[in-house]
């Protein structure tokens, strides 16, 4: 009876805990901009990342890897994450050094003008979570999270992490890492590919100096005497953004803690930022972050710097540096998608789109009579004959096709539930619906991806191009039969969608 | 330390075990130091009041139990017993009436015109002490009425008087019962059954805590934090939902300390009993705040005279009773006029019995019937909502611009508009919080019609169901239960009683 009592009680504290196990797995925090970010860290081969860019979203937004690999061969790596402080910024470093051995160290100071003792919870758990458990990781809650007023609650994942019951996603069923060519975060670096014109302030009539915290001034320091100790030269960097003028007095306190510390420090913000030669109209997504044009000047700089200063070699070629190929190669495959994007020709963008790795959606929002001979008919043709079908649209009585592979689906919106659907890769999920009839003239076609409406009510052809290689919606177009005008549609509403494989 | 934390879940196992595995003849000494560690996380200087309160009983209580085997009631007797009274209850006004007092006395001179005098003291109110001071007197009294034995042995007094479980929020024991069991710690053996019972207890306190106290008090919070404005559905949803997260707090606080005190092999007095379905003010002053009613039902309506004395006395001593019950819960007006009328709603349903029946007899109604006992239930349980309205509130003119509001500006169309997802909660979060409230019914339900408590709900059944129910409730608790950064960490409320 004893036995079987004993028994019963492990059984079912077992079943609890792997219950809990299971449920802690699928709740736990999975910020694409943060955690996951560390996850692929860990997973990068030990002493293969040659240049550790730290510090904040100005860091991972600014420092692009793929240029870097692309024109450099540098192996670089942003760990990063957005608002972090520089305390967490120093249990990156700490963390990092474990597995890797860089040829140099990258400093965003960005982290050093928080004037807060504490970063946002939010923000602390981004910076903190991602971490194997350690005593870096600890040390790190306890700089993160302001003790006093949390106590220890935060040194425990799930007491946080249970509320996410109301956000999962299919992200948070799905392994941490999925497949290498939908992930996005190349490195580390996130690509800003929209753009926000805007005038940079001058500071030149801004005066003095704003000392940086104590607590900022204690971890810059250990910052600087880990990189010495590990005998890794650190390159302090204020990344181009329009900073107010206090965070620009508080640069210059910066300046001068590097001056006595004897590291580098390029002044992007103020004193240097003339030497990356910036458009202010074309090089910034927000007031805040270099956009894919920005960074690209950035990393131009630093690649020229870190492979004439500091000898960091070429790594392009080595078997063991592969993944940094397969990364670039997907940033390069994002960069043509937006390219389509800003591609105003539908001759040009017809060719463009020619390619297999492009699935390609087509709906008519305008139904003719067969034969008659309207734009939209005559721009469906040529996108028809582009891909190499030979149909005409008068001769296919359709309102929607698919092309994929050179094969051709199509679908007839006077048939009953009339439905044409393309299962994609990366979990994605591409279709038309009919509504309406035939009989009382307002037969329509709507395109949906992934659940939500991409095509609207006007006249004319819809484009949508999958990209199975990125795995995201590459571009959604627009030929007017009103006025022939070829236009295209913000994608920013479906980013998470694009994102979320 | 609350029983809702990390610490707790560390220190009530650690506890448990070492109290198993300890010679049986030290277990009480176990027990007082964990007790006073428990009660020290929260302000260890405070455990010097405690440590006050208990000797000063302890020695009273030994005075009138060596006097009284030679005199019976001698003048000594009485001396001690004012004593100990007296001393207990200065140092709860002090910590807990000092403010309010000086309050009370500069209306007085500022409608006299006089210069106010200031409180030159300004203490923290320390955590638990009407409770574990009214458990010593109850202590006291018994031993001067000869209803119980004197302790002699100080350590297991002591513990008596700070035992964790029911320390800092009741149930309010008596020494007849705790004091009894106290003293047969050592014949306490290991029983799985029990244990696991006391476990299953702790976890639907748990639940009613996490899952519901804390999620209404979202709500409570919200609606009574920024009462102007709030239309009259908010202000009723809010004291609806203020009605559901003290009971649910304060009936959780008494569940987990039943159940740990349990699996030590104690049984604790039942705290609460369906209050909300009581059909009378009266029952459920006998279903709520079970150990405190009885309390003041001894010690202070039984002396006043009960109901001995007459219609008019009985009315009297009723509603001094529920005063003092009052401003034991706070030292605010607002508490007064919450126990002033509940005393009003027994008095005058005292006076209206008779025509009540009479009316009820005339109409040929059957008082039988569910559809009665139903409509008697909701009418008390308003009854006591308007009460709480009183209870919630800072201060008198809150509460009557509360009721105001909610009587001359009803909204009943915000019953179906959606605007219920308005008071602090997200839609989720109140789905969650109305389907456990549902939960509750069905539980309290059945403990109301057949006597089932939660702990024996597997009783008959098949051996998994058990273990199951257990698990599911563990994992439901500690993934959707309101803790966390994302939740206000809700102290319980009785807490500051």
């Amino acid at each position: 009876m004893k036995r079987k009592r004993i028994i019963r009680a492990a059984a079912t504290l077992l079943v609890f805990a792997l219950l809990m196990l299971g449920c802690g797995q699928i709740l736990r925090f999975k910020n694409t901009d943060s955690i996951r970010k560390m996850a692929s860290f860990y997973d990068q081969t030990p002493n293969t990342v040659d240049v550790l860019t730290l510090g904040t979203s100005h860091a991972f937004q600014g420092v692009n890897t793929a240029v870097l690999w692309d024109e450099f061969g540098i192996a670089g790596y942003d760990l990063c994450t957005a608002a972090q402080h520089i305390a967490g910024t120093y249990y990156y470093l700490e963390e990092a050094l474990k597995t890797q051995t860089p040829k140099a160290i990258v400093l965003d100071t960005f982290g050093m003008c928080y004037q807060s003792e504490y970063p946002t919870t939010a923000v602390g758990i981004k910076t903190t979570y991602g971490m194997k458990w350690s005593r870096t990781k600890v040390d790190a809650i306890r700089a993160s999270f302001d003790p006093e007023k949390y106590g220890k609650q935060f040194l425990f994942e799930f007491l946080q992490s249970h509320a996410r019951y109301n956000d999962l996603s299919y992200a948070d069923f799905a392994p941490l890492q999925g497949n290498p060519n939908v992930y996005a975060h190349h490195k580390g670096f996130y690509c800003y590919f929209k753009t926000k014109p805007m005038e940079l302030s001058d500071y030149a009539g801004v005066e003095g100096i704003s000392p940086v915290t104590e607590k900022n001034e204690e971890y810059f320091g250990k910052i600087v005497d880990l990189a010495r100790e590990k005998q890794i030269p650190l390159i302090c960097v204020a990344i181009p953004y329009d900073a107010d003028n206090g965070n620009v007095r508080t640069l210059r306190c910066v300046k001068e803690l590097c001056e006595i510390k004897n590291v580098p420090f390029y002044n992007f913000v103020e004193t240097e930022r003339g030497l990356l030669n910036l458009d202010s109209l074309t090089d910034f997504a927000d007031t805040s972050h270099l956009n894919y044009l920005g960074s690209t000047k950035l990393t131009r700089f630093l690649g020229k710097l870190l492979r004439e200063q500091y000898g960091v070699p070429d790594r392009r070629g080595n078997d063991a540096y592969s993944s940094w190929e397969d990364d670039a190669a997907v940033y390069r495959a994002e960069l043509a998608n937006h390219r389509l994007t800003e591609e105003a020709d539908p001759a040009a963008y017809r060719s463009a789109v020619a390619q297999d790795r492009y699935v390609i959606m087509m709906t008519v929002n305008d139904f003719t009579s067969p034969g008659n001979d309207s734009a939209a008919q005559k721009a469906v043709d040529a996108y028809l004959e582009t891909f190499g079908v030979k149909y005409k649209y008068w001769q296919t009585l359709c309102g929607a096709w698919a092309v994929e592979d050179g094969r051709l689906t199509t679908l007839d919106p006077r048939v009953k539930n009339a439905f044409l659907e393309r299962a994609l890769p990366g979990r994605h999920d591409l279709y038309v619906k009919v509504t309406g009839s035939e009989a009382d003239e307002d037969l329509r076609t709507t395109m949906y991806f992934d659940g939500t409406a991409v095509s609207n009510e006007q006249k004319g052809l819809c484009i949508a191009v999958y990209d199975t290689f990125t795995q995201s919606l590459a571009d959604i177009a627009y030929y007017s039969t009103a006025d022939g005008a070829f236009t295209h549609v913000a994608l920013s509403d479906l980013a998470d969608q694009t994102n979320s494989g | 330390m609350q029983f809702n934390s990390l610490k707790f879940l560390i220190f009530f196992p650690v506890v448990t075990l070492v109290f198993f595995m300890l010679p049986k003849k030290v277990r009480y000494l176990w027990l007082l130091a964990a007790s006073y560690y428990f009660y020290m996380s929260w302000n260890p200087w405070y455990a010097f009041l405690m440590l006050f309160s208990t000797l000063a009983t302890y020695l009273c209580a030994f005075i009138i139990g060596e006097e009284r085997k030679t005199k019976e009631n001698s003048r000594l007797c009485r001396i001690a017993l004012v004593v100990g009274i007296v001393t207990n209850l200065a140092v709860l006004f002090l910590f807990k009436y000092l403010d309010f007092g000086f309050d009370v006395v500069n209306r007085g001179l500022t409608l006299l015109h006089l210069t106010t005098v200031r409180n030159p003291f300004h203490f923290i109110l320390p955590v638990g002490i009407s409770f574990y001071t009214f458990q010593a007197l109850g202590y006291l009294i018994d031993v001067y009425r000869n209803d119980t034995q004197v302790e002699k042995n100080f350590f297991r007094y002591a513990l008596f008087v700070s035992f964790f479980p029911q320390l800092v929020a009741g149930p309010i024991e008596r020494s007849g019962r705790l004091l009894t069991q106290l003293r047969r710690l050592d014949e306490v053996r290991f029983d799985y059954e029990r244990v696991v019972r006391g476990l299953m207890t702790m976890l639907w306190g748990f639940f009613m805590k996490v899952m519901i106290a804390d999620r209404a008090a979202v709500v409570a919070n919200t609606v009574y934090d920024d009462f102007a404005g709030r239309s009259a559905f908010a202000l009723i949803m809010g004291t609806v939902m203020f009605a559901v997260q003290i009971y649910c707090d304060f009936a959780s606080y008494s569940v987990i300390a039943a159940g740990s005190a349990r699996v030590l092999g104690l049984t604790l007095m039942d705290n609460f009993d369906t209050p909300y379905f009581a059909m009378s003010v009266r029952e459920f002053w006998r279903r709520w705040h079970i150990s405190l009613s009885t309390w003041f039902r001894d010690y202070v309506y039984i002396p006043l005279g009960g109901s001995r004395r007459g219609k008019a006395r009985k009315a009297i001593n009723t509603l001094l009773t529920f005063l003092i019950s009052g401003l034991w819960h706070g030292a605010n007006y607002t508490f007064i006029v919450w126990g002033a009328l509940h005393g009003l709603y027994q008095v005058i349903g005292d006076l209206l019995s008779p025509a009540k029946r009479a009316c009820e007899r005339k109409l040929r109604i059957r008082t039988n019937t569910f559809s009665w006992k139903l409509g008697k239930a909701a009418v008390t349980f308003a009854l006591v909502n308007f009460a709480w309205v009183f209870f919630r509130s800072d201060s008198i003119a809150q509460a009557f611009t509360i009721i105001r509001r909610i009587f001359t500006l009803p909204d009943p169309w915000s019953l179906t508009s959606g605007a219920i997802y308005e008071l602090g909660l997200a839609r989720q979060e109140m789905n969650i919080l109305l389907l456990c409230i549902g939960l509750l019914l069905l539980v309290d339900g059945l403990r109301r019609r057949r006597n089932l408590r939660f702990e024996n709900l597997a009783d008959g059944q098949n051996v998994l169901v058990r273990p199951v129910i257990m698990i599911a409730l563990a994992a439901v608790i500690l993934i959707f239960g309101a803790y966390g950064y994302s939740f206000d960490a809700q102290q319980f409320i009785y807490f500051q009683f």
